[in-house]
């Protein structure tokens, strides 16, 4: 009888760092259970239901800060109540921050560093030989006097590993099921990314590929298995900064989906601004992409420099222009804040911002994670903030400093929801691809100009009020705490009276949509709710598809039958 | 009509600890907590960062009320440099309570500096010193720390579904703040059948449409946070 491991960690789609371990276990003669765990209403079930598992080993992925203390209190409670099994954790967060996990969490094991499909695997081996855990490479344990940290551990080829395990329902978008993808890295290196952080601290490429073979090989199964005619790739880019390689290898993909048949299939990517050119869009949009991430972060001249962007702004602006033409959908993400920020730079963005809104954007602050270059920036400087959980900072100049804790607190249900109105702008600007791609028959170019004219509506809206709080704090007494204060609950009003207004149309749009699916022979079954999810919540997570939530904080009554 | 001409501003200003208690362990075998560390003079001592302050405003009176986070207490204080009024003599007192009466009713800011002496409960005194500000405004006074910017604190608010009953709603206010904080809701329509601290109960209208719920957590001079939530009633 297989030795069951329990592997804990976030499934809002289908999670390719729990399900390649699931893999890789499997291999090795092991039992594993996914325990998905979203958010911390459900972490009394997760424990229960791990408990009753009574696995050999629970992992746990801590990919990211923000959710840290949360997974890491699974193996507290486990231990509470008398869990005696190995507890190992792993993931970016887990791999830079071993030492004050294994201090502060005695619950806690083992932290496995960097892709842990091998480094994990080796670890349930010993835990159910009983051998020692010491001088395992990639992995970190307890010893007598201190942590005991294994010698780092070559990174696999991605060829070499067994495919992730896609076991469940796939993910749907407007009833298309879908699947995540990828290779892993980035060639880049901006100083706050914590990608090219975790490559450099593995001592690995930066970047690796899996060869379109191997992708096409799998694509293939998912077709056949399960349906699936989307798949979105997770890569941290997808791309190498050379493009007679990226037109060879996106051509030989090409031709192997034509072989295999896999002509009737769609593709998301992420890339940087650099990597955009008329013929190599032009041959992925033939392929099948819908949707590009572009990844702008910032069009200040200090930004490009202090994030170190390695590219310029007239990239930017001719990415999007060049996506423009080919038709080809993206939105992208602004960092309007960052350490050295100027009011003049946070203008120049906010102007590309308002340039470009009929692509949807979010915006925010550069975030301190670990291992970044920015964390030893700023740690050099005596400017670094808070704790391993949360590390910040304030910015140079205290009106900068000012406009973002104004902005931050004012655009918080907007921009920093999962269902606030900037994500539900990408979600639906992307359902709406999805629609014309595999429904071309219920799109149509008065649609289309319709969706266009929210998201110009969308970001506009987002540079006027910020405008507004650039003008007021260029204005203001910088201490005037009343002033202050008065004027940003203004502007926060302002934004959720808009937002009411945005989510309505969006509301309208989706349900139009579902209607001209529907009437073009699309099957959208309403999913049952997740979790603790209520069941008046099912129209929300129909509205949340796009980006892969179940769950939203809307309430709504008992779904209407149709 | 814009949200604002609707809505129903519900018990702004008023006041809620959301702070738990820290409870000692009563299950040790009449064990009792070890003593607190011993109180030191560092930096954040002596240049005020322990103290917070909150004040009222009647007429050309303000009163300033200076809370004091570290283990120790007032021996000797005065207040100096005083901007926009004049001080009144200052009565040593734990918690510490000074008065200003403002030059005229037309003031609505200034500032003052806070200097004096507190012990440690083993012994150990310090110096303290520190400038605050004052603003008045239509929400009241607030008075800040002179070099601290405002909004300082930033921990987000978030309204949570507790219940739901046909349209009839209980939502709750929570944040990871610690300290004390006024709650404000407000709603965009409907009926508000009671507030309760951090807790709102709320019945939509009948009539189709979606309507929110807007929350503002007020931390005082740490600043504030806000949340909204929309709901559709078919």
């Amino acid at each position: 009888m297989p030795q069951p491991i329990a592997l804990v960690g976030a499934e809002y789609e289908e999670n390719r760092s729990l399900r390649y371990l699931a893999a890789a276990v499997a291999s090795a003669g092991f039992h594993p259970e996914l325990v998905p765990y979203n958010d911390d209403s459900q972490r009394a079930a997760v424990v229960e239901s791990i408990l009753e598992l009574d696995p050999l080993v629970v992992g746990i992925s801590v990919p990211f800060q923000m959710r840290a203390r949360q997974l890491l209190a699974v193996a507290s409670d486990l231990r509470a109540r008398g869990y005696q099994g190995h507890v190992g954790v792993g993931g970016h967060f887990a791999t830079f921050e071993y030492e004050n996990v294994l201090r502060d969490f005695p619950a806690v094991d083992s932290v496995t560093r960097h892709e842990g499909e091998d480094t994990f695997r080796e670890l349930c081996g010993r835990v159910r030989d009983g051998r020692t855990l010491d001088a395992v490479s990639g992995l970190v344990v307890r010893g007598p006097s201190g942590t005991v940290v294994g010698p780092p551990r070559l990174l696999p080829r991605l060829d070499d590993l067994p495919w992730p395990d896609r076991r469940g329902e796939p993910h749907d978008v407007l009833g298309i099921p879908t699947a995540p993808l990828g290779s892993r890295g980035c060639y880049a290196d901006c100083s706050f990314c914590c990608i090219f952080a975790y490559a450099e601290s593995a001592r690995g490429p930066r970047y690796r590929r899996r060869s379109p073979e191997n992708i096409v090989a799998e694509m293939k199964r998912e077709r056949e298995e399960r349906g699936v005619r989307l798949f979105i790739f997770h890569d941290d880019n997808f791309f190498l900064p050379h493009l007679p390689t990226n037109l060879e290898r996106y051509r030989r993909l090409g031709e192997l989906l034509h072989r295999e048949g896999l002509d009737d299939v769609a593709f998301v990517i992420k890339c940087r601004p650099n990597d955009v050119d008329p013929e190599l869009f032009r041959l992925l949009k033939d392929l099948g992409v819908i949707r590009a991430y572009v990844g702008i972060e910032t069009n200040s001249g200090e930004g490009i420099v202090s994030l170190n962007r390695r590219i310029t702004a007239a990239d930017n602006r001719r990415a999007l222009r060049v996506l423009q033409e080919l038709d080809v959908y993206c939105s992208f993400n602004v960092l309007i804040f960052d350490p050295e920020a100027t009011l003049g730079g946070i203008e120049t963005n906010l102007d590309f911002m308002e340039e470009m809104a009929d692509r949807p954007f979010n915006f925010c602050r550069a975030e301190v994670y670990a291992g970044t270059p920015l964390r030893g920036i700023l740690e050099a400087q005596g400017r670094l903030r808070g704790d391993y959980f949360a590390w910040g900072y304030e910015m140079r100049e205290p009106r900068v400093e000012l406009l973002f804790r104004i902005g931050s607190t004012a655009f918080a249900t907007r921009n920093f929801k999962t269902d606030g109105v900037h994500n539900l702008n990408m979600g639906i600007r992307f359902d709406n691809e999805v629609m014309r791609f595999f429904y071309p028959d219920a799109w149509g170019p008065r649609w289309h100009a319709a969706l266009l004219a929210l998201s110009r509506d969308v970001g506009e809206h987002s540079v006027r009020q910020m405008r507004s709080g650039l003008a007021f704090v260029r204005s203001t007494d910088p201490y005037d705490h009343g002033a202050i204060k008065a004027f940003t609950l203004e502007l926060a009003r302002e934004v959720a009276c808009a937002d009411l207004a945005f989510i309505r149309r969006i509301k309208a749009m989706r349900r139009e949509m579902e209607t001209r699916v529907r009437a073009c022979g699309g099957a959208l079954m309403p999913k049952p709710p997740r979790h603790s999810a209520p069941p008046w919540a099912a129209e929300t997570a129909r509205l949340g598809s796009s980006t892969g939530l179940e769950l939203s904080t809307e309430l709504l009554p008992p779904p209407v039958r149709s | 009509m814009g949200i604002r001409k609707k809505a129903k501003k519900l018990a702004s200003g008023a006041g809620v600890a959301l702070a738990t208690s820290g409870l000692s362990s009563c299950h040790n075998n009449g064990a009792v907590d070890p003593p607190p560390p011993p109180f030191e003079c560092t930096t954040g001592v002596g240049d005020g960062s322990i103290l917070d302050a909150i004040g009222t405003v009647a007429g050309t009176t303000l009163q300033v009320m200076f809370m004091n986070r570290s283990p120790s207490r007032w021996t000797a204080a005065q207040i100096t440099a005083v901007v926009g009024g004049t001080v009144r003599p200052v009565e040593v007192a734990n918690p510490l309570v000074v008065v200003i009466d403002l030059t005229n009713d037309a003031v609505t800011s200034g500032s003052f500096t806070l200097s004096g002496t507190v012990q440690g409960y083993s012994g150990s005194s310090c110096m303290v010193t520190r400038t605050f500000r004052f603003t008045i405004g239509s929400s009241g006074v607030v008075i800040a720390r002179e070099d601290e910017l405002p909004l300082s604190e930033r921990h987000a608010a978030h309204i949570a579904v507790l219940s739901r009953d046909g349209r009839h709603l209980q939502l709750e206010a929570t944040t990871q703040y610690a300290g004390t904080a006024a709650i404000a809701w407000t709603v965009s329509g409907g009926d508000v059948v009671w507030q309760d601290g951090r807790r709102l109960s709320w019945r939509l209208p009948e009539a189709s449409g979606l309507y929110q719920a807007q929350l503002v957590i007020d931390y005082g001079p740490g600043g504030l946070s806000f949340d909204a939530l929309a709901f559709e009633v078919f």
